[in-house]
């Protein structure tokens, strides 16, 4: 083990225990399932069960291939506390998980908000986030688009709006 | 003579419906939602399924006439839209227009941007009308064979379908294909059963007994994760060269018909295979073009026979993409499968009974899909200029807009905001799979055929009361699956190939590494 970090294997390692963990339990469920008159053959829980397996088998493929390729010590590596800290501290993450975050609010806000608020509110932070323009452009840009669109969908097409 | 017949037939029905649609509101969708597209399309990192999803929620409350005619518009509006970015700033509009770059930048930067993009849109428009014409002639023939289709032929149906969507789509790594198209018929069992309506895997959520949402999951799969993926990733671009003149000379395309002809066959049957897509189509036939073609070794230096051999294939598999998904219910693209869902939601059941049930679909897709690769030239032609210069917009000022659509369209649908969480939750899902080199095509598909599989699976079992043999002997169903076992045996080949290539690279970069450390 030289280190270094190989894209692909170690990721391929942890999705391969994944999914074998993922088709036991799978499999676990059918078994839970109701069996109709007796026959397995037309119980709701047959198919589900023979996809758990087919996750099982498909992960030790996936697992053998990554083994052979280092995928365990590649993936205890990556999984190491500096690796990790590497990684979400890694500007292109860090971007990601901030704009996840940000939907994420706007979902849970539109629950409780009137969309048009809500939605001016999410485009305005965002914008000023992503360094889109200044901030006196973003307010007006993210009112007139959220009015936009409000005014377009409930009004115009009349769809329903949360 | 009675298959001649039916053709006829079929081509009268198409003019029926072209004559039906010249009425000012279906033009009005039309040339609407081929601009809305092409908008989208032209917006490097957004894609054709992208566009349906943001602007499937328009449709919801039109009749289902408009709402075909939109969201067709939408579909071909977006597919050639991608070619505008792929030539001025060599970024493609959409992932269908990879292979325009090659051809088509070269051509930009030689001042003959305009040029690229009037031969592209033309192609594009060839290509769509080609495909339709194959469309309107093999789909009744399909329907023929379809109908002798049981139990046992529609389940291994559904297997090839994802089998082959994910040995296409993931590349040199069919296992993640196979593994995500497995993954999105798990996704199906969620929900309600259809033979004994049992409840299966709810966790005690009412919303889930009619199983997963549809479009919620679609938009969550293509939406969100594809703004996530794409705003992260820092893409500096500057437009090359002037437009300049956008209407190519004519004669200049008498030596790219038979390139053009191919490049249709090829696309059209891309398009058939389920979920492959429009990139895939593109690709081949570029590649294809190049090595048979006298000209070949122009290819990526500005020529417009490249720029033919994709642009008319990526238009060829709208139409190849619609054959499977009307006669069979297997969406050969993911934006069809959106066009599916949309469908659903209407009422109408595409399928081999769809010709009894609704006779006039077929025609009407056909009639659609014509006018609205029309409105795509003519909005292409005329605003070749206005669509390069929204390429100067950023993309951090356009992308945001996005969400506040996808919550719309997953909430309206339902009218409830759980189908919203559960986009957000495929979403996020669809974006942890991109990071990892998932393909994401099969996950949808899987997620479409699963309750086909699953009751096909089992009221075959149930006629044949569990033997295995008889359904062995049917030979529809036996063709199916020797393709199921070829597609298994040569994509684990070429996995363990791929994965062994990767090794020897893994270790020539280490011992790279460790001479460099050394020294």
């Amino acid at each position: 083990m030289t280190g270094r970090v190989h894209k692909g294997s170690g990721a391929d390692y942890i999705s391969a225990v994944c999914l074998i963990v993922f088709g036991a339990a799978f499999s676990a469920a059918a078994l839970k399932m109701r069996v109709f008159n007796n026959s397995l053959l037309v119980s709701p829980g047959l198919f589900p069960l023979i996809l758990g397996g087919v996750f099982i088998l498909l992960g030790f493929l996936l697992l053998r291939s990554a083994a052979k390729r280092g995928g365990k010590d590649q993936a205890l590596h990556v999984l190491g506390k500096e690796n990790l800290t590497a990684f979400f501290s890694s500007p292109k993450v860090r971007k990601g998980t901030v704009l996840l975050l940000l939907v994420v609010a706007y979902v849970a806000a539109v629950a409780y908000i009137p969309f048009l608020w809500a939605t001016a509110g999410y485009l305005i932070v965002t914008f000023l986030y992503l360094k889109a323009m200044k901030l006196h452009w973003s307010i007006l840009l993210a009112f007139a688009a959220a009015w936009v669109i409000t005014a377009a969908f409930r009004d115009l097409f009349r769809i329903p709006m949360p | 003579m009675e298959i001649l017949h039916l053709l006829a037939d079929e081509a009268a029905q198409v003019g029926v419906s072209l004559v039906g649609a010249l009425n000012p509101t279906i033009l009005g969708l039309i040339f609407g939602g081929s601009l809305l597209g092409m908008l989208v399309g032209a917006i490097p990192g957004l894609t054709a399924t992208m566009a349906l999803a943001l602007l499937i929620n328009l449709s919801y409350g039109m009749p289902l006439e408009n709402a075909v005619a939109f969201l067709l518009a939408v579909y071909v509006g977006a597919v050639s839209g991608g070619l505008n970015a792929a030539i001025m700033i060599n970024i493609p509009g959409t992932p269908s227009a990879a292979a325009t770059c090659l051809d088509g930048f070269p051509l930009a930067k030689q001042g003959k941007g305009g040029l690229a993009i009037g031969t592209g849109l033309i192609a594009s428009f060839v290509g769509t009308l080609f495909s339709i014409l194959v469309m309107i002639f093999l789909s009744p023939l399909i329907y023929k064979i379809a109908l002798r289709f049981g139990h046992w032929e529609l389940f291994l149906l559904a297997l090839f379908g994802i089998m082959i969507c994910g040995t296409l789509s993931a590349g040199k790594d069919p296992l993640k294909g196979w593994i995500v198209g497995f993954l999105g018929f798990a996704a199906a069992m969620v929900g309600m059963e259809q033979i004994f309506a049992y409840p299966r895997l709810t966790f005690g959520f009412l919303q889930l007994k009619g199983g997963l949402p549809l479009i919620p999951a679609l938009i969550g799969v293509f939406g969100v994760s594809e703004f996530l993926a794409v705003l992260q990733e820092e893409v500096a671009y500057k437009i090359e060269g002037k437009v300049g003149k956008v209407i190519p000379p004519m004669k200049e395309f008498v030596p790219l018909i038979p390139s053009a002809i191919r490049s249709g066959i090829i696309g059209v049957i891309i398009g058939a295979i389920p979920g492959a897509g429009e990139d895939i189509g593109s690709w081949l036939s570029y590649d294809v073009g190049k090595r048979r073609s006298k000209k070949g070794h122009l290819f990526g230096t500005g020529s417009y026979e490249g720029l033919v051999c994709s642009e008319v294939a990526n238009n060829a598999v709208i139409g190849g993409a619609m054959i499977p998904l009307l006669t069979l219910a297997v969406p050969g693209s993911p934006p069809s499968a959106m066009f599916l869902a949309a469908v659903w939601l209407h009422g109408v059941r595409p399928g081999p009974m769809l010709n009894f049930e609704n006779p006039g679909f077929l025609p009407l897709v056909a009639a659609m899909l014509i006018l609205g690769s029309i409105a795509m030239l003519i909005w292409g032609l005329s605003l070749a200029k206005p669509m390069v210069a929204v390429l100067k917009i950023k993309r951090e000022i356009l992308l945001p807009i996005v969400i506040p659509l996808t919550v719309i369209g997953a909430y309206a649908g339902g009218v409830r905001l759980f189908d919203v969480y559960l986009m957000l939750a495929f979403g996020v899902l669809g974006y942890v799979l991109r990071q990892m080199d998932y393909p994401l095509a099969p996950l949808v598909l899987g997620l479409i055929l699963g309750p086909l599989a699953d009751t096909s699976f089992r009221r075959a079992l149930q006629q044949s009361r569990g033997a295995i043999m008889p359904l062995l002997e049917r030979p529809i169903g036996l063709i199916l699956l020797a393709c199921v076992a070829w597609l298994i045996w040569t994509g684990i080949r070429g996995t363990r190939r791929y994965y062994a290539e990767k090794a020897v690279i893994d270790a020539a970069e280490d011992a790279a590494a460790e001479a460099a450390e050394q020294n």
